[in-house]
């Protein structure tokens, strides 16, 4: 899977792949062996070749907040698709009410209905991306304005599928 | 002891104050403003009233409304903070009025030390050195004629002043002449006053204070001192103590100098004398009398054993001091490093939204005194400051790099901080020598902006592990468990 990001005016890329250990993570030319220790809740403790970090992270919907080694990173979007919207902060308080995917992949299943309501933690979608399921919850309490997905739909990293009202 | 106080103040002084009653059974009453109806002081305390709409005007420096709860709440007592009014003369006269104790010194204390020309008058009739200055009729022909005798470059200060406002340096006749107009109505806008004064302009001195305790029988001690010389436009960054720059022997007549100052104004509660140090010199000049809690109070705390807030509620409830000035022996450094929501990149601008995640760094020695966590709001209209991290340690050198690593485990996601400006303060080898003067943020710091190196590889991995890993846990367990100890929640083994 390759996921892409943008760090200012920088873009970074990275191709992950699943191993035996954990995955084969591609970045910049080389090839990195990494092992995650502890995943939840915003932290993340991972080896790379045998090297420790620990990053505490947290999403406001269009940005990626990253705490790693006493710095703070923040990413937005790595793909063109979101330049052409501005810059990410525009987006800022837009996220309570719509539904983006984390990462791509393929919509598995839909488990909500246009013009329905939504309760806030209830599975809207399952994201099928590297032979996981990820279950996309609707973020806030509402009624499901619109559907902009279907299944088997192919989608891409911060895709909005759905918004509320 | 008080069975309960009302706390008339917000953010982490609030929460600090609420914490300190709670080891004594004191119930707390919090104030909040409609902006801070969920905030982290609302939630210390054991009941909250609501005082108004979010502008601090119309809440926070309501007297008729802070009164109004304590009077409902049933409070003994008002805990004023620092900021907000806890500086205001009629404040502390309203709430005496009501038949309440204030947690503070006396109105009259309150009113001599918060006029700046008066309390240079009264300082120098007392024996306690002032800066050379000027602070008699204030027309712009008698400035004039006293900053051409003190020689230039001058201070120009509001009497009625603090925190920077209506203050410059002036380095000439014609730019006197061009300031004082503009000061003159700065004052007057921001104290509702417009007299000034001059001061002798110190250029890279230090700025060293000290805390002092009275009781009500006029016993006055001195708990040493704090070096607060790392401040940008007059606010405060980094403090320590002790002093880098003071020996045993200044140490000791510049806390004779302090408990002077005090007793000049028959001061009561805790309070806090400033200096200035000229460091070639090094003689001492009185600058003001904070009389309130200090923003920094907690490294004298950690140094001297004694809790400062819980001495301000036993003096304030009667209690007498059982210990003279010999028995203060303070043991080790502390630091302590203000956390802004600021953006040091952005010219210092302030930063508001919500916080997603707040990871504060835990240890020995390590203390955090915060008013913020994960999913709170900073807003705009209240100070920035976030959070205090102060560090104990048995040297300088090891209360350094103990807040180096406390910081490099400080995360503050979602508003953009000043942590990584803190930690170039600390790496900073004039500060590192001790040598840092109240100039050394401009001159060190004027551009300073957080180093852009190339991506790491560790970096760029966490966040795609962020992703991944976020996504993980529903797979396996279904999206209900919250036990972070789950088997389910490891984020390897991942099912087909």
């Amino acid at each position: 899977m390759r996921l892409s990001f943008a760090l200012g005016d920088e873009k970074c890329a990275v191709q992950v792949d699943k191993s035996a250990a954990g995955y084969r993570v591609q970045f910049q030319g080389h090839d990195y062996g990494v092992e995650v220790m502890y995943a939840g809740d915003g932290n993340v403790a991972y080896m790379i070749d045998g090297v420790v970090h620990e990053a505490q992270w947290a999403s406001d919907g269009s940005r990626l907040w990253l705490f790693l080694n006493g710095k703070t990173y923040v990413f937005g979007p790595g793909d063109d698709r979101h330049k052409s919207n501005g810059p990410t902060t525009d987006r800022l308080g837009g996220g309570e009410k719509e539904i983006r995917t984390p990462m791509p992949g393929h919509i598995r299943s839909i488990q909500c209905v246009q013009g329905e309501p939504v309760v806030k933690g209830q599975i809207c979608f399952v994201l099928e991306a590297m032979k996981m399921e990820i279950r996309i919850h609707a973020p806030t309490v509402g009624r499901l304005d619109k559907l902009l997905t279907s299944a088997g739909a192919s989608v891409e990293r911060d895709q909005l599928l759905a918004t509320i009202e | 002891m008080f069975d309960k106080i009302l706390i008339a103040n917000r953010g982490e002084i609030a929460v600090r104050i609420a914490r300190a009653c709670r080891e004594m059974g004191v119930r707390t009453v919090a104030v909040f403003s409609e902006a801070d109806r969920r905030a982290m002081h609302v939630r210390a305390a054991d009941e909250a009233i609501a005082i108004g709409p979010a502008p601090a005007a119309e809440s926070y420096l309501s007297i008729e409304r802070v009164l109004d709860a304590a009077r409902r709440s049933g409070a003994q007592a008002v805990h004023p903070g620092y900021g907000f009014m806890s500086e205001n003369p009629e404040f502390a006269a309203a709430v005496r009025d009501a038949g309440l104790v204030f947690i503070g010194p006396s109105s009259d204390a309150i009113r001599i030390m918060g006029n700046k020309a008066q309390a240079r008058t009264l300082m120098a009739a007392r024996g306690v050195p002032i800066v050379p200055g000027y602070q008699d009729a204030d027309d712009d022909v008698s400035l004039a004629r006293a900053a051409a005798r003190i020689g230039y470059p001058v201070l120009v200060k509001a009497a009625a002043g603090g925190g920077g406002k209506a203050m410059q340096v002036v380095r000439s006749a014609a730019e006197l002449e061009e300031f004082a107009p503009s000061a003159r109505r700065q004052a007057q806008n921001a104290f509702g006053d417009d007299q000034l004064y001059l001061e002798k302009f110190v250029p890279d001195a230090r700025h060293i204070e000290f805390q002092v305790l009275a009781d009500g029988d006029g016993h006055t001690i001195h708990l040493f001192e704090r070096e607060c010389s790392i401040q940008r436009r007059h606010q405060k960054i980094v403090e320590e103590t002790p002093s880098p720059l003071l020996d045993a022997g200044l140490r000791a007549e510049m806390g004779r100098a302090a408990v002077q100052a005090a007793e000049a104004v028959g001061y009561v509660n805790a309070g806090t004398v400033e200096f200035i140090v000229d460091p070639r010199s090094r003689a001492y000049y009185f600058l003001e009398m904070n009389t309130r809690l200090q923003v920094e109070h907690p490294i004298t705390e950690v140094t001297t054993g004694l809790d400062l807030v819980q001495w301000q509620l036993r003096i304030a409830a009667g209690e007498r001091l059982p210990f003279d000035q010999e028995a203060i022996v303070p043991r080790g450094h502390a630091i302590e490093c203000r956390i802004y929501a600021e953006d040091p990149a952005n010219e210092f601008l302030p930063s508001t939204g919500r916080l997603l995640r707040v990871v504060e760094p835990q240890g020995p020695g390590i203390r955090v005194d915060s008013g913020y966590g994960t999913g709170d709001e900073v807003t705009v209209y209240y100070d920035p400051m976030l959070a205090k991290l102060i560090v104990y340690a048995d040297s300088r050198a090891a209360a350094i790099r103990k807040a180096q690593a406390a910081l490099g485990r400080y995360a503050v996601l979602g508003v953009t901080t000043n942590l990584e400006f803190l930690q170039a303060v600390l790496a900073h080898p004039e500060f590192q020598a001790g040598r840092a003067t109240t100039a050394f943020v401009p001159t060190h710091f004027a551009d300073w902006h957080p180093s852009r190196e190339a991506v790491l590889p560790e970096v760029v991995i966490g966040a795609a592990l962020a992703q991944i890993t976020a996504a993980a846990p529903a797979v396996a367990d279904g999206g209900t468990s919250v036990d972070p100890y789950s088997p389910w929640r490891r984020a390897d083994g991942f099912r087909l």
